[in-house]
């Protein structure tokens, strides 16, 4: 497929897909209508950014904070992604799609958890794209966590550093996300990726996600293109 | 294009000794459209609203069997208790929405559905089904095959942006020649000229009520009504027409025929 020749297409795109409950809203509809639209968007957006050639996808689906969300709520969202890992396991497997999981499993059912092993485990030697789900993941989290097992695994201060620190994050497999897209007329990192994203470039789009398309995503990956990228320097 | 040949027979079958296995095959149809209903609405099978909902629509199956209008108390019943249970188990925020689209589900797949089974008890209800259902295919597989070839000007793009008015005229078509066919092949169907009319009230609800179910669906931002046959879209995107055409037919037999 000829695609916009959009140059430099980033490495590693992260999205924090905001907006599922106004896009509800918008049309007197539950807000779980609002998630269930959002997840079936999810298919269009990783095939979109898989014909880019973006080696590394992450989503944020599920964040820390969201366990104060009303309990209706987050029984239809652990039944809509439960729903999801099965469905699209064996489709993301056809597509040569690796899925790895960012965060805590532990808080998940035993039978959600069940099926986000059995995806990773099923995609494990996939190549064309990593899709990274962070789900039940909070920066701040992971940070605290992997300072708890530096200092358990005994590792004296004059050698930790930020390779260090970094491999014990749950990113340790995958580089740092060149662009980070928000949807939903935020500005915030909502604790996403904060170790991560230190030089990461930032597109927020008021675009809600159920709604996020090609238009869209073209949209952000020239935004991105025409960033100058300094890291600090000049 | 196997499994209609396999569904064909099976409704045939189903339809013609009638009894409690054809009740039974309503009941678990209307289940089926009712949890792919509350589906799109992101609402799972374990959600308390798809539990109120699908009981409520399985009520509604039940007490057409009863001579009597037991639908009315029924659908006050569910009006009443739908509310009561949202203020025992729904947030304020969402209760409006929330009753909304419960309630509206119990009336678009249980009451319409529930159809059916009078249709099927009345004198040559057998018939009559038959002719539902087979006059409702040729509308919908008419439409399709004749928008594939002709379909060049867009029925209603924000909808449904496959269907053509070529499609739909085809559809129209269709169904009255069906209704002709059924006409002469069905005994029970009576040989007169407005059965002609009953084909192109069935044409035209047919495509009324895909569109209808279309038009639900995208303003949920979905795009198949659920995945019972893969790549074949749900039972709804199946069942919508007939929703509609059940009704015409079921009137048409009360007032003009009997």
């Amino acid at each position: 497929m000829a695609e916009a020749n959009i140059s430099p297409i980033p490495n590693h795109v992260a999205v924090i897909m905001d907006g599922n409950g106004r896009w509800a809203k918008q049309r007197k509809l539950p807000r779980l209508a609002g998630h269930h639209a959002g997840t079936e968007n999810i298919r269009n957006v990783i095939r979109c950014f898989a014909e880019y050639e973006v080696k590394y996808l992450t989503l944020f689906a599920f964040s820390t904070e969201n366990w104060n969300r009303p309990q209706d709520e987050i029984q239809g969202l652990m039944g809509i992604l439960e729903d999801v890992v099965d469905r699209e396991a064996q489709e993301l497997h056809n597509e040569g799609v690796r899925l790895i999981h960012l965060g805590r499993l532990e808080r998940f059912s035993q039978e959600l958890q069940r099926k986000i092993e059995y995806a990773i485990e099923l995609t494990k030697d996939n190549t064309r794209m990593t899709l990274s789900l962070a789900a039940d993941y909070g920066g701040r989290g992971e940070i605290v966590d992997a300072v708890k097992r530096i200092v358990s695994d005994g590792i004296p201060p004059e050698n930790i550093d930020e390779a260090i620190l970094s491999s014990y994050l749950y990113t340790t497999s995958l580089p740092n996300p060149d662009l980070i897209i928000r949807t939903g007329n935020e500005m915030r990192t909502s604790n996403f990726l904060l170790w991560q994203a230190a030089y990461s470039e930032y597109y927020f789009t008021a675009t809600l996600w159920p709604d996020f398309g090609r238009e869209d995503i073209e949209r952000a990956l020239i935004a991105y293109s025409q960033r100058e990228r300094r890291f600090g320097g000049i | 294009m196997l499994s209609a040949l396999v569904i064909i027979p099976l409704i045939f079958v189903i339809v013609w000794f009638g009894g409690p296995a054809y009740s039974l095959v309503v009941a678990a149809v209307a289940a089926v459209a009712a949890l792919e209903f509350y589906g799109m609405m992101g609402l799972s099978w374990k959600h308390h609203l798809t539990l109120f909902g699908l009981i409520s629509v399985l009520l509604f199956i039940l007490v057409s069997h009863f001579e009597g209008d037991y639908a009315a108390p029924l659908l006050t019943f569910v009006v009443v208790l739908s509310l009561i249970w949202l203020v025992l188990r729904s947030s304020v925020k969402d209760a409006a929405v929330n009753w909304a689209w419960t309630v509206g589900g119990i009336i678009y797949i249980g009451w319409i559905l529930s159809h059916f089974i009078p249709l099927r008890g009345l004198e040559a209800g057998r018939d009559w089904v038959l002719f539902t259902i087979f006059a409702t295919f040729a509308a919908d597989t008419a439409a399709y095959f004749v928008g594939r070839a002709w379909g060049r000007h867009p029925l209603a793009a924000a909808i449904s942006p496959g269907k053509t008015w070529e499609g739909a005229t085809g559809g129209f078509l269709g169904a009255i020649a069906a209704a002709a066919i059924l006409a002469a092949i069905l005994p029970g169907i009576p040989v007169v000229w407005h059965i002609v009319l009953l084909g192109a009230l069935i044409g035209l609800f047919a495509q009324l009520g895909d569109l209808s179910e279309s038009m639900l669906k995208r303003s949920a931002g979905v795009k198949d009504s659920g995945r019972l046959i893969p790549g074949h879209g749900g039972l709804l995107d199946r069942l919508d027409s007939i929703l509609f055409t059940v009704i015409v037919v079921y009137y048409y037999v009360l007032w003009v025929v009997v």
